[in-house]
Order: C-alpha cells, then sequence, then structure tokens
C-alpha cells in the first residue's frame, strides 16, 4: 500500500529509468562500443575479403622455409614455405563463421529452453532445468572432444554445431531466472488477461525485456566458441582441410614452433584470437552500460528508480553504524 | 490504545502565542548532479519551525520537500549539494545568548553532537530500515551510543525499555527482532529511537505512508501526544494533505522546489491564499465532505523541468503573464492572528476559496 | 440500466493459499473466505479494505488470473469454467495499481491498445488500426490521440499512464471493468480526474465498475454501494452513503473513525484497543479479537449476513440481537 510520494521516479523526479531497447534509441556509439565496432569491423572485412587479398594461396608451399618477416612474405612462413600472412587472413572467414554460427545456435538454444522454462513453471520448468544443469555440469571441453572426435575430418560447421551443444546451458539459467521475474509484473498479467497467447507473451511482451541479456550471451558465447575453436584445432581435433586460426597454431606445435623460436608463425594467431576476444568484450560492456544507466555514470549515489525513495533512502548511514554523511 | 498516564490526543487548543523558533532555514537553494547538469530541486526555500510546534510540509512528487528535510539534516546523498542559504538552529541555552549555530557550518565533532541530540529523524518507510539480524533493543543502544558514548549498555538497555514503552510497543519487546513486529510497531520503534536522546527536533519523512489506515490513525495520535508531553518540534513530511489537516499546528505547501504558501492550519483551510493550496484542499473527499471536486489539468513537474517563472503556471486558473516569466517571492500576510506567506502574483481574494478555481469534470454528489 | 442478472457476479468465493510447513497460522491461509458479491451494470462498487484483507486476490479471482478454491463465478448468469476461453477474457478486465508496471516499456501506447482490439476483433484492417486506436485513447482524454500512438510507457506522467492503461482494458470491450486501487499511486491533484474518468466510462458504456480501494471517503464519494473486507470476508455492505455515514458493524465504524477529517473539527478518538489472544482458526467472527463489542457468541460462531436497513447488511451476531 505504497503511495504516490516519489511515485516511481528516483531522487527529487530525476528519470534515471534503465533505457529500454528500442529503434528510436541508437545513441552514436562512443568509447568502449566505438573501439568494439572498428576492431570487430577490422576482422569483419578481413573474414569477407581475405581470401582475395591474400598474396599467397595459403596451402601452397615455396622452397622459403621459416623465414622470418620480409618483403616478399610481411608475415614470413611456415615450415613447408606456405605465407603466414595468406594463412592469416583466409583462416579469418573460419574462424569467425565458426564463432557467430555456434553462438547463434548456442544463443537460441538458450532462450528457447530458458525462457520457456521460466515462463511455463511446474513440470516443464523442472525438465528443462535438470537438462541445462546437466549440460552445465559436464565439462565443457572433454564433451567437445569427444564429439568432434566422432566427426573428425567434418566441416567446421559441425565443429560450430558440437560447441554450441556445450555452450547454451549458462545462458539458459540466467535467462530462466529473468523470465521467472518478468512473469509476475504487472504488463505480463495484463497481457494475460487481455486474451493474449503464450506463443505471443513470451515472443513479444517478456522477450523485448530481455534483449540486453541476449545480445550479452549471444557476445559471449560468440568468444567461447572462438576460443573453444582455436582450442580444438589446436589439439587437431578441429576441421583440419580448412584454414583457421587454430589449425595455424596446431601445425606451428606441430612444428614445434615455440621451441626454434619462430614467433611469426604462433604469434599473429594468438594476437588475433586474443583482438576479436577483446573487440567483443568490448561491445559486452558498451551494451551493458547503454542498458543500465547506473554504470553510465558512476555516481555513488546514482540508484534504480523504485516507488519508494526519497533522496537518501537508501544512503543515509544506518543507524547502527552511528556513520557520519 | 493509550500508554501509561498520556494525555487523550488531538483535544487541546492550539497555542495562542507563537514560540520562539528552534530551526529556521533560510533562502535554501540545494541541487543535484545530474546526467543533464546541475538541476536546483530546492529553489530558496524559508521556513521557520517553533519550538515545540508541529509543521506540516505537504507536496506531490517532484516538488522538493524530502531534499528539503534532509539538506537542512545534513544527509543529501553524494550528489545533492546546497549551492546557498542557512539552516540555524536555536539550541534551548542559547535562548539567553541568543545566537543560533548554522547546521550547515557544523564541523565534525560538532555535527555528531547535532546528530540526534538535538535534531533526530525518522525516514519514510523507516521500518524497512531496522537491521533484521539485530533485536531492536540492540539497535536503539547502538543508535544512543553512536552520539553519546557516555552511557553505559545497562542504561541504554533501560532508556530503550523505557522508550519502547513510550511509544506503546512495550519493554518486553526489548528482545524481539524486527520482523517479529507488525509493520505498526517498527514504526513506533522507530520513533523511539528517534526520541533516545530527548531531541528538539524531530524530522519525519512519509512515516506512515505503508502503513493502514487505523495503525496510522493510531501512530498520529501517539506522534502528538509524546510532543505535547516531551515538548519537542516536529517537521512532519507528506504527500497527503489531509494528513496534516487534523495533526499539524501549522502548514506549508511546496511545489516545483518553491514553498508556495505557509500559514496555521485554520487558516490555510478556511482562506487558503494560493490557488494551488485551494485546489489541492478540494481534490480529495473526507468522510465529512463530499462536495463536489476539483482537479488540476496537468501534473507536478519532474526537477528536471521546473516550468519558468512560476512552476505552478501552466496549470493555474489565475497565471498572469508575470508568473511565466517571473519565480514568485514569498509575500508575508496575517490570517487567524498569525504570520503567514504566501508566493503568488495573483492570490486568492480573501474567502473566496473554490469558486474561483478550475473545476475538472463533475463529480458525483 | 438495470438488468436482471447481476454483470458479474462471485457466490461463495474461497481462496486458500498453501503455506510452507512451519509457517505461523497452521497449513494454508485463507485468504478470500466465503465472499459474494454482485457487480450491475452502471453502477459502481467500492470494495474498502486494508492491507491482507484479500481484497487484491479477489480481484485476480474475479479476472480469472488465478482460480478460486471454492465457490463460482458467474458471468451473466452463466458460470465461468477453470479454462476460460477467449471470447470470455473479453468481458472482464483489470486496471491494475502501479502505472508504472502495468504496461510493457518495451511497446508503445498504440501497441498497447491496438493488441486489445485486435485480439478480440473490434478492427478487422490494419489500416484502420491507428484511427480506432487513437479514438479510444480520445475517450480517456488522452487527446489528440494520435499523438499518444508512438510514445512509449516512460514518455508519460504517472496519470496518463494510467489513462493509457484504462485504454488498453477499454479496448477489449469488456462489460466488467475492476479497478485494483486505481489512484493510490498518483499525485493527489490528479487523482479526482482518473476517478471521474472511470465513472464516466461506467455510465456511458454501461460497464459494472468494481473500484477496490483502502480509502473510504473516496468510496463513499465514487461508488453507489461499498463493501467492507476484513480478513478475507465481507462484514457490511450496503449504499455506500449510509454505510460511511451510519456504519453498523465495529470494523466500518473503526475504519470511519481513523479517516482523515480535512481539518474540519475534531477527530474522534479511536475506539478502545483491544487484542484477545485467539487460536488460530475455529469458527468465529474475524474481528472478535478487536471488537470493543465481542461477546461469547462471537467467539464460538461465524456471524452470518444480518440485514440491518435498506438493502443493508452487517456479518455481526450484535445486530441480529438489534437490528
Amino acid at each position: 500500500m505504497t503511495a504516490a510520494a516519489a511515485g516511481g521516479e528516483a531522487i527529487a523526479g530525476l528519470n534515471l529509468e534503465p533505457m529500454q531497447p528500442s529503434r528510436r534509441r541508437l545513441a552514436r556509439p562512443r568509447g568502449k562500443s566505438l573501439a568494439g565496432l572498428i576492431l570487430l569491423g577490422v576482422f569483419v572485412i578481413i573474414a569477407i575479403v581475405g581470401p582475395y587479398v591474400a598474396p599467397y594461396d595459403p596451402s601452397a608451399t615455396s622452397g622459403a622455409i621459416l623465414q622470418p618477416p620480409s618483403a616478399a612474405h610481411l608475415l614470413g612462413t611456415t615450415q613447408t614455405g606456405q605465407d603466414v600472412l595468406s594463412q592469416l587472413l583466409v583462416g579469418c572467414r573460419v574462424t569467425l563463421l565458426i564463432g557467430v554460427v555456434a553462438g547463434l545456435v548456442a544463443t537460441s538454444l538458450a532462450v528457447l529452453i530458458g525462457v520457456t522454462a521460466g515462463y511455463l513453471g511446474g513440470i516443464a520448468d523442472e525438465g528443462l532445468s535438470a537438462l541445462s544443469n546437466i549440460f552445465l555440469v559436464l565439462p565443457a571441453l572433454p564433451l567437445v572432444i569427444v564429439l568432434a572426435g566422432y566427426l573428425r575430418g567434418a566441416g567446421p560447421l559441425s565443429v560450430a554445431v558440437v560447441i554450441s551443444v556445450t555452450g547454451w546451458a549458462f545462458g539458459a539459467r540466467v535467462l530462466r531466472a529473468q523470465t521467472l521475474s518478468i512473469r509476475e509484473r504487472d504488463f505480463i498479467k495484463a497481457a494475460r488477461i487481455k486474451g493474449e497467447s503464450v506463443l505471443r507473451i513470451v515472443v513479444l511482451e517478456i522477450l523485448p525485456n530481455e534483449l540486453g541479456i541476449v545480445i550479452s550471451a549471444l557476445l559471449l558465447t560468440t568468444v567461447f566458441a572462438i576460443l573453444t575453436a582455436a582450442s580444438l584445432a589446436f589439439l587437431g581435433l578441429g576441421s583440419l582441410s580448412s584454414w583457421s586460426w587454430g589449425t595455424m597454431l596446431y601445425w606451428a606445435q606441430n612444428a614445434e614452433a615455440f621451441t626454434i623460436g619462430a614467433w611469426w608463425w604462433y604469434v599473429p594467431p594468438g594476437i588475433c584470437i586474443a583482438l576479436v576476444g577483446t573487440a567483443l568484450g568490448l561491445l559486452n560492456l558498451a551494451i551493458d552500460e547503454r542498458l543500465n544507466p547506473r554504470l553510465r555514470y558512476a555516481q555513488p549515489a546514482s540508484r534504480r528508480a523504485t516507488a519508494q525513495t526519497g533522496p537518501a533512502a537508501a544512503d543515509v548511514p544506518a543507524l547502527t553504524s552511528g556513520a557520519e554523511a | 490504545m493509550t500508554p501509561d498516564g498520556l494525555p487523550a490526543p488531538a483535544t487541546e487548543a492550539r497555542p495562542a502565542t507563537e514560540p520562539g523558533p528552534v530551526l529556521e532555514i533560510r533562502d535554501l537553494w540545494v541541487s543535484y548532479n545530474s546526467p543533464a547538469g546541475e538541476v536546483p530541486v530546492v529553489r530558496g526555500v524559508s521556513l521557520t519551525l517553533g519550538r515545540g510546534q508541529l509543521v506540516g510540509l505537504a507536496g506531490e512528487s517532484g516538488c522538493g520537500k524530502s531534499t528539503l528535510a534532509h539538506a537542512a539534516a545534513r544527509l543529501l546523498p553524494a550528489s545533492g549539494h546546497v549551492t546557498s542559504g542557512q539552516v540555524l538552529y536555536w539550541p534551548l541555552a542559547s535562548e539567553a545568548v541568543g545566537e543560533p549555530a548554522d547546521v550547515l557550518q557544523l564541523t565534525g565533532e560538532q555535527l555528531r553532537q547535532f546528530r540526534w541530540r538535538s535534531l533526530a529523524m525518522v525516514f519514510q518507510s523507516a521500518m524497512n530500515s531496522l537491521n533484521p539480524v539485530l533485536p531492536v533493543g540492540a539497535q536503539i543502544t547502538d543508535a544512543i551510543r553512536a552520539h553519546d558514548r557516555t552511557v553505559s549498555r545497562k542504561a541504554c538497555r533501560e532508556r530503550g525499555a523505557e522508550l519502547l514503552d513510550l511509544v506503546g510497543v512495550g519493554a518486553g519487546r526489548l528482545r524481539s527482532y524486527p520482523h517479529e513486529l507488525s509493520g505498526g510497531m517498527r514504526q513506533r520503534t522507530m520513533l523511539a529511537m528517534a526520541l533516545a536522546l530527548n531531541p528538539e527536533i524531530v524530522i519525519m519523512d512519509e512515516p506512515t505512508t505503508a502503513l493502514d489506515v487505523v495503525v496510522q490513525r493510531e501512530i498520529l495520535d501517539e506522534i502528538r501526544a509524546l510532543q505535547r508531553r516531551l515538548g519537542f518540534a516536529v517537521l512532519f513530511i507528506t504527500h497527503d494533505l489531509s494528513l496534516l489537516l487534523d495533526l499539524a499546528d501549522r502548514v506549508a505547501i511546496m511545489y516545483g522546489g518553491l514553498l508556495m504558501e505557509e500559514a496555521p492550519v485554520t487558516a490555510l483551510v478556511g482562506e487558503p491564499a494560493h490557488p494551488y493550496t485551494s485546489a489541492l484542499l478540494h481534490s480529495f473527499p473526507t468522510v465529512d465532505r463530499q462536495e463536489r471536486l476539483v482537479s488540476i489539468g496537468g501534473s507536478p513537474p519532474a526537477a528536471s523541468s521546473y516550468p519558468s517563472g512560476c512552476p505552478f503556471h501552466p496549470r493555474c486558473p489565475r497565471a498572469l503573464d508575470t508568473c511565466r516569466t517571473k519565480m514568485p517571492a514569498p509575500a508575508v500576510r496575517r490570517a487567524a492572528g498569525s504570520v503567514c506567506s504566501v508566493a503568488c502574483w495573483n492570490p486568492m481574494p480573501a474567502a473566496q476559496a473554490v469558486g474561483a478555481v478550475q473545476e475538472g469534470e463533475p463529480g458525483a454528489s | 440500466m438495470l438488468r436482471e442478472v447481476p454483470a458479474l457476479e462471485a457466490v461463495g468465493l474461497v481462496k486458500n493459499y498453501r503455506q510452507r510447513r512451519g509457517s505461523p497460522g497452521g497449513r494454508s491461509i485463507v485468504a478470500v473466505d466465503d465472499v459474494t458479491l454482485q457487480l450491475e451494470s452502471g453502477r459502481t462498487l467500492a470494495l474498502v479494505g486494508e492491507s491482507g484483507s484479500g481484497k487484491s486476490t479477489i480481484a485476480r479471482l474475479l479476472c480469472h488470473l488465478e482460480l478460486p478454491t471454492g465457490g463460482s463465478i458467474l458471468l451473466d448468469g452463466h458460470a465461468m469454467p477453470a479454462r476460460i476461453r477467449r471470447a470470455q477474457r473479453r468481458q472482464v478486465q483489470l486496471v491494475f495499481q502501479d502505472p508504472f508496471a502495468s504496461l510493457n516499456p518495451a511497446h508503445s501506447i498504440g501497441y498497447h491498445v491496438g493488441r486489445s482490439l485486435l485480439i478480440h476483433g473490434h478492427c478487422q484492417r490494419r489500416a484502420e488500426l491507428p484511427a480506432a486506436v487513437a479514438g479510444i485513447l480520445e475517450q480517456v482524454n488522452l487527446s489528440p490521440g494520435e499523438d499518444f500512438l508512438g510514445k512509449l510507457p516512460h514518455e508519460l506522467s504517472g496519470g496518463q499512464r494510467q489513462r493509457a492503461a484504462i485504454a488498453a482494458a477499454l479496448a477489449v470491450g469488456p462489460t466488467v471493468l475492476l479497478a485494483d486501487e486505481p489512484v493510490s499511486m498518483l499525485d493527489v491533484s490528479i487523482r479526482a480526474e482518473i476517478l471521474t474518468l472511470l465513472r464516466r466510462l461506467t455510465t456511458e458504456q454501461d460497464l459494472a465498475l468494481l473500484y477496490i480501494t483502502h480509502d473510504i471517503a473516496s468510496a463513499r464519494y465514487f461508488a453507489d454501494s461499498i463493501a467492507v473486507l476484513y480478513k478475507g470476508r465481507i462484514v457490511e455492505r450496503g449504499p455506500a452513503a449510509d454505510v460511511v455515514d451510519t456504519p453498523s458493524h465495529p470494523y466500518t465504524r473503526l475504519l470511519v473513525a481513523a479517516a482523515p477529517r480535512g481539518g474540519a473539527g475534531h477527530p474522534e478518538p479511536l475506539p478502545q484497543r483491544r487484542r484477545l489472544a485467539l487460536a488460530a482458526g475455529g469458527a468465529r467472527c474475524a474481528f472478535a479479537d478487536r471488537c470493543p463489542h465481542a461477546v461469547d457468541l462471537c467467539i464460538r460462531q461465524r456471524p452470518p449476513e444480518v440485514p440491518v436497513g435498506d438493502g443493508r447488511f452487517a456479518a455481526c451476531w450484535r445486530q441480529a440481537d438489534n437490528p
């Protein structure tokens, strides 16, 4: 039985409601999001045009063995005379493709299972939660290795699917929790009273409010997928038929490049993987900030809009501590 | 219920003579830092609290009343600050000396002395501010010792028992945890804590908002009775004007960061001078008064978008051209044998309460 | 227009909630305890009660958000089945207390109202939708309607949001409108216009309005009849003005005595408070432990509804003696 004292607005009527996802609200990117976008953009461009601008065929051998970077080979050559730069440029496509496909598939699974479990409740929830818990608990990499073992020699898309099988569970749990909370809100009850179908409520009423989490899950799962794919390839379990950064690392390790000190072979793919991960991480941080203004202004006194705030309702030193303002 | 020996509530005559001031807020300006820059929330408010008086401060959302109270008690959050003005406190002893202290200038140790011994506060929804893992007796002890370390723990416990009896919770509850008490009892406990060191001023910010009607009424009666008995002054902040009309000696109305009107409650009800006050008084029914209600079109402005000039002008039926451009300054007038103030370029003519106010759709009668 | 059959009728409505083991008060909480009420077209019934009285639960039961444990709900004389069809959904709509939570922050006002029209087939052609929505927004004084079509909820003030919520409920085309404390979270200066709006719509569209509130003064002002709820039971009902001016049940008297007077004279002192320590459960008057007039019978048996005047009833043993 609360009254209109602050009417749902925060400190003295200043509107600090979290920004709602809406097509009208795309602000100009700056700072973290700009850096992340540019970085990611670079790699996306490379993925698209890489095979066309690569100076050499990445599989073409030559006599120039283990050459450090030179004018002819900007990033040097491998043990079989292959051009490292060409491998890097061509391999970008497969690496990113695996990452994106795995990210999309895993996130779709997470949304499907998590939101359904959260909304339906009861037996369905119990069952789906048990499923998520099992997949959460299974160690990811060993499972992927086992599954990949069956797919030895299969293409990158199969690798992507295998990775997504292990990567959806965490997002599903988060989405389930969020859905449980949103389900109890008045506007969902209002939709039910209006007569909206369950499908429409889940897809059109609940999901739009979870957009932030979904995007975050997508970005993080993509990073996870890229890293896992690289690990798989490094272990020789990926699809060695196509070039990816992980494959480069596999061959480099195979040829003991680390021992010989042929840094131009293993450092570039490693850095590229790290940079793509960083770009996605920056985008994730930027989206977090946009959807949660508390992080944006980093004020110690910011608080969320609730119906019972007055200035300093939560900020006043507790009586029991006797602290001073 | 009536605890031992307390007089029946709310039937004494109002004091005939005005008491001296105990807290005087002079031309206070308070701003908050926001993403849009500095936003003034309280704009030049002057308000005096007389010794032993119960002054009500009413206003709707965004008017700045809570900010005003927190600023006066030096409890603003980090993003808020006082840009100008004074808050003068007249301790009892100094009545002979005549030197008030500016609360805003108090230093660390002085502030600690001031807090809880001179001025105590009961917050909005305070009953949810009790520490859930400590018994209430321990929390009262903490409160006392935080501001007066010389008191022994034993004395604190005795005082706690005395206080709980005083507010009607009962000394037997000293060892109870907050969740074992009802909402009303928790609020009374907060009141007890506030009174622990016999303060001269108690500021209450929406103390009964989340309580049921019956419990609310009991607590208000309790506050009034305690105030009569112990003699402290109360600044009672609420959005619910109807409570103040039965409870307060004087009422101040805030809107858009300004103090629109301040007067003894009989004068406010009988001849409101500000169009906003008049409209507000007729916007809610009571069980006795069921005449036609008026409503004010539009809604109260948020602090980030106060209108220019008088903040009420977009909704005011008596707005003049001046109202759009110049902020009204409080003007003094006399009513009910007392000094009042009203901040309006076109105040209501005396004794014309309802007729001039714009009416919304007709209600049932 | 008085029809023979009430638009919505609850008969002996009961709702229990199972509690976790070890919670005080026994195995289940009885939130709604044998409640019977009728909502007539074109008239307003106020349901007055404090927190915990079960008034919100009754609202949820009446609009089929939850199923009752016992009793029945009759819509136009026909019992509502457990699995309700969309066409029946149309008839009872609810306006929520919190205007900040009852609209989906991700969708525009036009969407909210438009969905109501589309789901129930009030607008067949997409092209006509904006005009139809604008028309309904005008009805709730959100004028001009076209301007509000694309606005998101957070761009509106509290009062405007509540109007939008009312518009969305109206667009469905109900015969019964339930309003759960529709103005208690709004600023005082705008409450009157929202309540007046509801009353106007009730008369114009021949709706049955249930006005749930804790404020007995506004109940008397706006409603035709009042039912007073205490701990899940209706303790008094009758015409609004009569019940508030001359209350029969001791609880109603307590509510009226506790209500603010608005400065018009001194408030009545509250009746002496008393608390009997009674064992939980058992058949007795719900108010017995607090009632200054309770006698032995009140503790042993649950009082029936006793007529106490023109169309007035009170559930009180003392009234049975002295009507």
